[in-house]
């Protein structure tokens, strides 16, 4: 996958992560792997620019008496998943319309029109 | 590789950051490793689950190194900053200057005195030992003989002497002052280069 693309898809997807309940690093990993690769050194970075960015904050808690950094996701943070949403409908609108174009005979839906 | 060995390496190769936030990564990697451990890896496991130290590091300090387009905007801040700041630090900086040459001129007074004063004399002593003949011969404008001939001959040589002592004074007083002028000069520019690497 595109690394700029992967990028922009992993900060969202930790988002979504956070969006039941506050979680923790380890707990990230293993949540978002399974849908988009995410190794602990490609987490760290994310989360610091989340937390930059304010769409997470911090708290640290105890856990079998050593400190555990929970993440919790803030409103702005719940707000940027609506505007992922948001701006990739063109990005489906694009993708089905080179789909179909390999498939042949579908007419792709235009601007104007909704799914 | 122990949890410690892996940390203690980490933190070595990342040296280069600053001390809160290579504190701050040390302390998510050794949150990881436990929370590995703790869902059953042993030690050895989850340390080498997160690749060599030298390999985290390079990740994080090349992240680290990314946000350039940050610092760009912070200049535009900065020059926004500026220009909202004019009537505050322009009429500082007006102030400054005018201190600066005030001092500057305070500096330079004693060694102009002396100088303005070593040239009158040695005009006064010029002028007054070339009009004693006439006035000892009584000639001309000048009426008075020779008592007040030698008089002012006294005189002329008294001047002389003071033309000597100020052109001396002069001297020593006008070193002194280009020495502490380009001290002055030199404290400036250091303290201002030294302003410019703050803001760069």
């Amino acid at each position: 996958m595109d690394a700029q693309l992967k990028k922009g898809l992993l900060d969202v997807c930790v988002l979504v992560a956070l969006q039941e309940r506050d979680s923790y690093g380890y707990q990230i990993i293993k949540d978002v792997n399974p849908i988009v690769e995410i190794s602990e050194s490609t987490l760290y970075p994310i989360l610091k620019r989340l937390e930059a960015g304010g769409f997470v904050t911090t708290y640290s808690m105890e856990h079998n008496s050593r400190l555990r950094k929970y993440y919790h996701l803030t409103d702005r943070g719940r707000e940027r998943i609506g505007e992922f949403l948001v701006e990739w409908q063109d990005v489906m609108r694009a993708y089905r319309y080179i789909a179909a174009s390999q498939e042949g005979g579908a007419t792709p839906l235009r601007k104007d029109e909704t799914p | 590789m122990t949890k410690q060995l892996f940390l203690n390496e980490l933190s070595a190769a990342l040296h280069g950051l600053p001390r809160e936030e290579r504190y701050r990564t040390l302390r998510y990697y050794d949150e990881l490793i436990d929370d590995r451990m703790e869902d059953g890896q042993s030690e050895e496991e989850a340390v080498s689950g997160l690749g060599e130290p030298e390999q985290v590091a390079r990740e994080i300090l090349g992240e680290e190194e990314a946000p350039a387009s940050t610092g760009k905007g912070r200049k535009v801040w900065l020059i926004v900053l500026l220009a909202l700041g004019f009537p505050l630090w322009g009429s500082l900086l007006l102030a400054a200057v005018i201190v600066l040459l005030c001092v500057y001129l305070c500096l330079f007074l004693p060694a102009f005195v002396l100088g303005v004063l070593a040239l009158a004399s040695l005009a006064g002593a010029v002028v007054g030992v070339a009009g004693t003949p006439f006035l000892i011969l009584d000639v001309g404008l000048f009426t008075g003989g020779l008592p007040a001939g030698l008089f002012q001959l006294g005189l002329s040589v008294a001047l002389l002497g003071l033309a000597v002592l100020s052109a001396l004074g002069f001297y020593f007083t006008g070193k002194a002052t280009v020495k502490a002028g380009r001290a002055i000069w030199r404290w400036i520019r250091r303290s201002f280069s030294k302003k410019g690497r703050v803001v760069v």
